[in-house]
């Protein structure tokens, strides 16, 4: 189910109505039937993957504090971790490594495999990456000693599962979520109404911001050769903003949904386009993975700590792994690498000068939000072809005669995101309008109301990080 | 006191709401109908001054450019043919059933129609034709051929509330029903358990390269095309029926016009086998309605394989003379088999160039010799 569908606006209310209903022991097997229903709803086969996902990690960290050899608690460690990468692996990669190879044409010609493969070629489980990864730093901080094991198996289920979180994150850490799961909450206005405000608001960016940019970018990147080289930079800004839009109202929506239950899931954007370099960036960019390749990889790696040339090699492979997290395709790998040098240039050509809070600091936040701009060609190309030639168009080389066209509608939608978002420097802007009277805040609720009910995109156009 | 603060604004969203809907309705509602959904407004419009519908998709206008000299649609000729009756058409390309099922609904009941002719078309049928990736386009159209309140309609639209399976999705199910769907039917003489124990099985000599390849490749597109079974469980029979259940509901004569397909290019590739499956599902589609008082005019085998504008895949284009021998079975069917009412004699209306030759698919059978490089 997605947040931006008619079946969730009849399934929150009613999931969180009978929440409070119930008496508190029972709320929580409340919530994780509903957020099973909500994952199955899409396609029930994968309840039983995440189900089984939960199950190994679930068994691996009790293990863990079960043994006190270090040898065992890393052999539970390594099957858990393992574990959950060979299922990622086959459903997000399989196809991308091994997809025309022998294997798989054996594979599909098993009769009792066929279906699999089929699968893994053309479905990834949606919200996999992220319900791996969170379980995944469960059974480490287990294991380092940072959390304590879960005994039951069905409350571990609801932290895996917990629906506004599950199928594109933020990826929570078990201490942060588990404790406010099972801890008494009562209706509270101040609740109701925070979460309905992330809720409209998250809304109106990705049904009004990002779908009527979508329309445009979609429109560019569906026959590119046919238009002229302004519509490449047309499409190129579209995308830049869509993504954004798309997954910060994505998160919004989370959040909303999770505060009306008054749980507090973490900020997962920080005004990204006012980031001074490519480091600045990634700290307010999808923060929940970013922090989570902070503390999994980079700093096992040897973080900063061995000199930095390790160092930044160090960054260059979470950029990599992050391109390949986000999807199995060459483009994705070039976005990560991309990335990491754009850090490296960073580094050495401005140093702590990005760091100046005066009047250069505007240039190094266009800078920065330019030089993202330019590496999101090879996040929404379909193929290397198509990304070299869309930046050959960027960088002059001829093109079609076509213009793209960006509909009156759509460049309103994206100033008025641009105003909410990066000329309220201070604050997100629910929160600062949410200091506001009432009547102030109605007008604008039924601004944004009318925009999703009257401007709402109509591209069929999923969450773009559903697919991760 | 916080029900009462919820009740409060839940009352203005739903006062809004209702002037949001007034406002959308008189001044953006035409203009998105037209942008969304052009057909919707058609259908009314048509209904108005019409005795007979036909509801049909690229067959009925789809001319060849190679030989066509009368480009008339079949709704067309059947005008010519019942110059008596108010012959209307609505026509979209690779519109399916369930689509033609919520235009038909569409349909005032004050409006004068008593006959609706509804294309039949088996490819339309099949796994392939079902999960065909222009289906979202086509399901978003549906959102807005409806009678519900217009804001209604436009909120479905931005929330995706329609069958939006994306175009991976549709690959994987149309692979599933290729690997599962039996194609095994009583009397059935081939030993092909599944459409793809067919595609696997080897078909020609030499068919790793050059035309033989080409044939090869022909031959696996005429199975993907047609090789399925009709049965009760086909979702294509299911919104047969309802029209079935509409028709009578409204009083109209419903005929089902099963279009022709390329009988002769599916024996040349793939031998009696196919013709005879396609002659199953042609029979069943028959029996099932004939027997529940539809008009079922059947068309199937009336084209030869030069006939088809295209001729390397498989599609329901072909030229003048075969539409309008349609036109004409249809007006015999409508007029209780007697000849019909008029034998109209069309002036060309098209001059193709003669110098440029529509490409055959028939070369790779051997049956026209190659014309040399």
């Amino acid at each position: 189910m997605l947040f931006n569908s008619v079946q969730f606006f009849f399934f929150l209310p009613l999931v969180w109505a009978l929440y409070f209903l119930l008496p508190h022991r029972f709320r929580w097997i409340w919530l994780l039937g509903s957020s099973y229903f909500f994952y199955g709803y899409w396609k029930y086969q994968f309840v039983f993957l995440m189900a089984f996902t939960s199950l190994v990690d679930w068994y691996c960290a009790r293990q863990i504090v079960a043994h006190t050899s270090q040898q065992v608690r890393k052999r539970y460690l390594w099957f858990s971790i393992i574990s959950n990468l060979i299922i990622l692996f086959f459903f997000k990669y399989f196809n991308f490594f091994f997809g025309h190879s022998p294997l798989a044409r054996w594979l599909y010609n098993t009769e009792a495999m066929a279906w699999a493969v089929e699968l893994a070629r053309y479905t990834i489980p949606a919200g996999i990456s992220f319900y791996t990864f969170q379980s995944i730093s469960y059974v480490v901080d287990v294991y380092r000693g940072n959390d304590s094991a879960e005994k039951s198996l069905p409350r571990f289920l609801l932290f895996v599962s917990f629906f506004p979180q599950l199928v594109a994150g933020p990826i929570e850490r078990f201490s942060d979520l588990q404790r406010q799961l099972f801890s008494r909450s009562n209706i509270r206005y101040e609740n109701l109404s925070a979460g309905f405000r992330l809720l409209i608001y998250g809304l109106f960016l990705k049904v009004c911001v990002a779908d009527n940019l979508a329309a445009s970018a979609d429109q560019f990147y569906g026959a590119h050769k046919l238009f002229n080289n302004s519509s490449a930079w047309l499409a190129a800004l579209a995308f830049c903003f869509q993504v954004y839009a798309d997954f910060f109202g994505y998160s919004l929506m989370a959040q909303g949904s999770a505060k009306l239950f008054g749980i507090d899931l973490m900020d997962n954007f920080l005004k990204p386009f006012l980031a001074r370099n490519v480091p600045e960036f990634w700290q307010r960019w999808h923060i929940s993975l970013s922090t989570w390749f902070r503390d999994y990889i980079y700093f096992p790696l040897g973080g900063s700590r061995s000199g930095k040339t390790r160092m930044l090699g160090n960054v260059m492979v979470v950029f990599l792994v992050s391109g390949l997290w986000h999807g199995a395709n060459w483009t994705m790998i070039l976005f990560g690498a991309a990335q990491g040098l754009l850090y490296w240039f960073d580094h050495f050509a401005f140093g702590k000068a990005t760091e100046r809070k005066d009047g250069i600091a505007w240039f190094h936040r266009i800078k920065t939000v330019f030089f993202f701009l330019l590496t999101l060609v090879f996040f929404r190309s379909v193929s290397l072809k198509q990304s070299t030639e869309v930046y050959g168009m960027l960088a002059g080389m001829p093109g079609g005669d076509a213009q793209l066209h960006i509909p009156l509608v759509t460049w309103a939608m994206l100033l008025a995101f641009i105003l909410l978002d990066l000329f309220i420097t201070h604050d997100r802007f629910d929160r600062w309008i949410g200091k506001y009277p009432s009547a102030l805040r109605w007008s604008v609720y039924t601004v944004f109301l009318l925009c999703i009910w009257m401007f709402g995109g109509t591209v069929n156009h999923p969450f773009v990080y559903f697919q991760f | 006191m916080i029900v009462k603060r919820l009740l409060l604004r839940l009352l203005f969203v739903l006062l809004l709401f209702v002037g949001a809907n007034w406002f959308y309705a008189r001044f953006m509602w035409p203009e998105e109908m037209e942008k969304h959904a052009p057909l919707a407004a058609r259908v009314i419009q048509t209904a108005d001054s019409a005795d007979v519908i036909y509801f049909g998709e690229s067959s009925n206008t789809s001319f060849n450019p190679f030989t066509d000299t009368l480009t008339y649609s079949i709704s067309e000729f059947l005008q010519q043919f019942l110059p008596r009756q108010r012959v209307r058409d609505i026509t979209h390309s690779a519109y399916h059933p369930g689509m033609f099922l919520a235009l038909m609904e569409l349909i005032p009941e004050s409006s004068p129609v008593k006959t609706v002719v509804v294309t039949m078309n088996i490819r339309n049928c099949g796994p392939a034709a079902i999960h065909t990736t222009l289906e979202p386009y086509m399901q978003k159209q549906k959102v807005y051929y409806s009678n519900r309140m217009p804001l209604l309609s436009r909120i479905y639209l931005s929330m995706k509330y329609y069958d939006n399976r994306d175009s991976m999705e549709r690959e994987r199910l149309k692979l599933e029903a290729w690997r599962t769907w039996s194609i095994r039917y009583p009397g059935a003489k081939y030993s092909h358990q599944t459409a793809r124990d067919w595609f696997d099985a080897s078909k020609f000599p030499g068919e790793e390269s050059g035309d033989q390849r080409r044939k090869r490749i022909l031959a696996d597109d005429y199975i993907k095309a047609f090789a399925f079974v009709l049965n009760e469980g086909n979702p294509r029979i299911a919104q047969f029926d309802a029209m079935v259940k509409l028709a009578r509901e409204r009083g109209w004569k419903l005929v089902f016009n099963i279009v022709p397909e390329n009988m002769e290019y599916a024996r040349l590739l793939l031998g009696e086998d196919l013709v005879l499956l396609i002659r199953y599902n042609r029979d069943f589609l028959m029996k099932r309605y004939q027997t529940n008082g539809v008009l079922v005019t059947d068309n199937l085998e009336l084209a030869r394989g030069q006939e088809f504008t295209d001729q390397f895949w498989t599609t329901e284009h072909f030229n003048g003379r075969v539409r309008r021998a349609c036109a004409r079975n249809l007006a015999a069917a409508l007029s209780g088999n007697e000849p019909p009412d008029a034998e109209p004699i069309l002036r060309q209306n098209n001059w193709p160039n003669p110098e440029v030759l529509q490409p055959m698919a028939d070369t790779l059978f051997g049956l026209v010799p190659k014309k040399p490089n």
